[in-house]
């Protein structure tokens, strides 16, 4: 409970003090609600694998279902974000920023965005610390002709107007 | 016609006999009493004119069905309306104006419909109204309720059940063949609902401010929202309000769901104008005090219409389908148990250590302390209002925070301790003080050697998820597809 | 000195009449005289208290100018009924003189509303007591009045109004009326810009008078409107051409304070 309750403390620290030792690790640190995006319920993590995708905005801190949820909701906040996204590492979620408008993570970092109803939005729009990693985790779960997607080209993808 | 017929068998609780009232055709205007504070509702000028475009709403859709212009209702008469609601009448509208149809063929359910409005516009009032002090309210709210019990057409304050008036073979009809006006119509009873913990000891200059978060949240989100699951219950949207007064909050509720089930009706199909109107008849006397003279809260002679239990926490709402105890469904919410904290799932403390509730993203949840308010403020997108208990019993902190959290208060000199400790005694080690000299006082007397934090500093705090908190899992109710939201 | 004093408690009058509009009236409720003669079925809701007050000016080619001050209480004392006490003042009669006028007490009944079978109806029922014995017979006059309203389009409306009449002995003396006569009018109501706009309606009626023992028989025209200015507070103004009367024209203006 107390180290739990430090590492909310510590999480409501401004976002540019807060370095990637700090992250908090798999616990479950919010509700179990519903994505504000797609209104499907949050995924929780899980012993084995990471799943929640947390917004922080000023002093808010936002569940999201998946990437995906994420990008496609952004234009409600004005102001900079940074996104903890789930990677295939459980504990250590890939953090993804967005100041002044112009997203930006790390350089190795692709994205899985396959897809095709939001009942699979979860486990098929996420984020790995490489294409390698992208690959093993699609041949896990029988992802067809998969795509890794660089951060750039990802956020093209869900923008592009359909 | 046989449909018709079928329905209108499967339907009818017996003949019941018509009310005197109901067998005449006066119209039967009926004002409440003049008060000095009359209209206070427009010391929040948004506010008011809202409300007067949800008469205006209401009728358009009333006039359409009764015209029978159900190809139209989804574009023509939604878009009448909403340009209606995106530029507000400046003072109250009689309906009767703008239904004239529909008033002559229902004239009884319009006067009971007017009568529960002229209610909604007193008590607001009476909440609104400056420099009355707490007992004063208390009196005039309660001579309201017995003016408005005065008039035959009133409707019943024992809570009634919800799964058994929505429950008829017609139950739905509209939501599901027009769900954009309804989305309007519940709209509107959301509007009606969530203002009253708006009001509800707050201090009048808060209400603008707070009018500004609920405003937008009615007229960007609600307004448009398709995905609700059943109307907004007073109990739901203003849990302090219908804790106070929950004669008036099932009241309220029991109108909205008479707003549905003449909704319902009308959008029977095949339904024959006569056996549309005698349901209507017998859907008013369902919900009408007379019909359930001596009957008690929390009782049940049977478990239809004349079941009034409520869950045990809350006193101002029937229960809903799938309730058990205090434990119900809300749409969006998912499960919630009433009696206890919305975040950190620990019972209630009695009042008046009422704690605090915390209205964001269209909804409002009593929780036990202000740092589960403000943690589950920050969990959720958007504006948020936190009201809370102070050391001072009249003095309630309003807080309203912008889309990213950072908070504004009502009192300038407002101070938090928060010494960090197991949920259970939340209540007891997260505070709120009016100012830091209350706060100092009250470090000296418990003897805590815990930081005062400035708002500033409280509000960039988050302490997550409680271990405490359980989620309650089952399948939507309302939903064939065991949906668990 | 009499006349400035009347002009003052006019003035007055209408001064404490918009002072007061923080207290509704129902622009779409028509009201004797509010501006024209044509009313409808309907009486003011039960508990509601309104007050009234405006100015009537008369005049035409062979007769004198005339203005009137009239104040009017309504109280809805039950469902579907209302009484009032007014008082119509003479600021200028036909001699040019102020006078006190006279007192109007009425009472007015709403049977049924509008309904799929037949139109509202209601009756009105006034007494108009002299204040003053100047000018001829200071005799007791009234009023009965049966009224019928129904709609005749979407927001329209048609008003019956048939009245039998006695007139004061003060009342109106310059205009030659017969103090037992009948009337009829029609009015026309409409609400102006439903559903967008709220807060008007216009009003048109056509009459026409005549004594019970025969005499011409004097036509009536009218237009004018109601306007919510304020929550509770409506202002009007209308206009009357009566041909064959001396006084052929009669224009009205006033408001009606809820509170």
């Amino acid at each position: 409970m107390i180290l739990s309750a430090i590492a909310g403390i510590m999480l409501s620290a401004p976002i540019a003090a807060v370095p990637m030792a700090e992250l908090p690790k798999a616990s479950p640190i919010l509700h179990e609600a519903d994505c504000p995006f797609c209104r499907l319920k949050l995924v929780q993590n899980t012993e084995t694998e990471d799943n929640e995708v947390v917004l922080r905005f000023g002093n808010k801190k936002i569940e999201y279902r998946c990437l995906f949820c994420v990008i496609k909701d952004q234009r409600r906040y004005k102001g900079n974000l940074v996104v903890y996204a789930p990677s295939e590492k459980v504990g250590e979620p890939i953090v993804l920023k967005r100041t002044d408008g112009k997203w930006t993570g790390p350089e190795a970092v692709r994205i899985l965005n396959q897809f095709k109803s939001h009942g699979d939005c979860a486990a098929l729009s996420r984020a790995f610390t490489t294409e390698a990693a992208l690959l093993r985790y699609a041949t896990d779960r029988k992802v067809a002709d998969p795509k890794p997607l660089t951060l750039e080209a990802f956020i093209r993808e869900v923008e592009r107007p359909k | 016609m046989i449909l018709a017929l079928l329905l209108a068998a499967a339907t009818a609780d017996g003949p019941p006999e018509l009310p005197a009232w109901m067998r005449s055709s006066a119209p039967d205007a009926v004002e409440f009493r003049p008060v000095r504070y009359q209209d206070a509702i427009r010391s929040v000028p948004a506010f008011a004119r809202d409300m007067y475009a949800t008469s205006v709403g209401h009728a358009i859709a009333y006039e359409a069905m009764e015209r029978g212009q159900w190809s139209t209702m989804e574009d023509r008469t939604y878009r009448t309306i909403r340009a209606v609601l995106s530029a507000p009448p400046r003072f109250a509208v009689d309906e009767r104006a703008l239904s004239p149809r529909f008033s002559r063929r229902q004239s009884s359910v319009e006067r009971v419909f007017e009568w529960a409005h002229a209610l909604h516009f007193r008590t607001i009032d009476i909440l609104a109204a400056p420099g009355l002090s707490p007992s004063e309210r208390r009196r005039a709210m309660d001579a309201a309720w017995r003016e408005y019990q005065a008039q035959p057409f009133a409707l019943t304050g024992l809570p009634m059940s919800m799964a058994y008036l929505d429950g008829f073979p017609w139950s739905g009809n509209f939501r599901r063949r027009y769900p954009k006006v309804n989305a309007l119509f519940w709209a509107y009873h959301w509007l009606q609902t969530a203002n009253y913990d708006m009001l509800f000891e707050t201090p009048p200059a808060t209400h603008r401010p707070q009018y500004e978060v609920l405003g937008a949240q009615y007229r960007d989100a609600e307004l448009d929202r398709v995905d609700r699951d059943f109307m907004p219950m007073m109990a739901e949207q203003s849990p302090r309000f219908a804790l106070a007064y929950p004669q008036i909050a099932n009241a309220f509720d029991n109108l909205h769901m008479l707003h549905d089930q003449v909704n319902d009706l009308y959008a029977t199909p095949g339904m024959a104008p006569a056996a549309r109107d005698r349901e209507i008849q017998h859907a008013i006397i369902r919900v009408l005090a007379s019909s359930h003279a001596g009957e008690t809260p929390g009782e049940a002679t049977n478990l239809d219409l004349h079941d009034h239990r409520h869950p045990p926490s809350t006193p101002g709402m029937g229960f809903m389908k799938g309730s058990e105890d205090d434990v119900m469904f809300m749409s969006g919410m998912g499960w919630m148990d009433m009696s206890v904290c919305a975040h950190c799932s620990v019972p209630f403390e009695p009042d008046p250590a009422w704690g605090a509730t915390v209205t964001a993203n269209g909804w409002t949840m009593r929780v036990r302390c202000i740092m589960c308010a403000r943690d589950m403020a920050s969990e959720t997108p958007g504006r948020a209002v936190i009201r809370a208990a102070t050391e001072q019993p009249g003095q309630t902190l309003v807080l309203i925070s912008d889309d990213e959290g950072n908070w504004k208060s009502n009192l300038p000199g407002v101070r938090f301790v928060e010494s960090g400790g197991e949920h259970p005694e939340c209540h007891a080690w997260s505070k709120a003080f009016t100012t830091a000299a209350a706060a100092e006082a009250w470090r000296q007397s418990a003897g805590e050697d815990v930081p005062i934090l400035d708002l500033t500093a409280w509000g960039q705090l988050n302490r997550g998820k409680p271990e405490t908190y359980r989620k309650i899992n089952r399948p939507n109710p309302y939903r064939d597809s065991g949906d668990a939201r | 000195m009499i006349r400035a004093r009347m002009l003052a408690i006019a003035a007055s009058g209408l001064a404490t009449a918009l002072a007061a509009v923080t207290t509704a009236s129902d622009h779409g409720n028509l009201d004797k005289a509010r501006p024209l003669r044509v009313e409808d079925a309907y009486s003011i809701a039960f508990n509601s208290r309104e007050f009234q007050s405006g100015l009537e000016f008369r005049g035409g080619r062979s007769a004198r100018s005339t203005i009137a001050f009239r104040n009017e209480l309504q109280f809805g004392y039950a469902r579907n009924a209302d009484v009032s006490i007014g008082w119509v003042s003479n600021l200028v009669d036909s001699r040019g003189r102020a006078t006190a006028g006279q007192l109007d007490l009425s009472g007015f009944w709403t049977f049924r509303q509008e309904s799929v079978r037949g139109p509202a109806l209601g009756l009105r029922v006034d007494l108009d007591v002299p204040l003053t014995t100047a000018e001829g017979s200071s005799s007791l006059g009234g009023r009965v009045r049966a009224i019928a309203s129904r709609h005749v389009g979407r927001y329209d409306q048609l008003h019956l109004n048939l009245d039998a009449i006695r007139e004061a002995g003060t009342r109106r003396s310059g205009s030659g009326s017969n103090p037992d006569r009948w009337a009829a009018t029609v009015g026309f109501s409409t609400p102006v810009g439903l559903p967008y706009r709220f807060e008007t309606t216009a009003i048109a009626e056509v009459g026409i008078e005549r004594a019970w023992r025969g005499g011409p028989t004097l036509g009536l025209v009218g237009a004018g409107f109601r306007r919510q200015f304020a929550p509770r507070a409506v202002w009007d103004l209308g206009a009357q051409w009566v041909p064959g009367s001396r006084q052929t024209w009669r224009l009205v203006t006033g408001v009606s304070l809820s509170f």
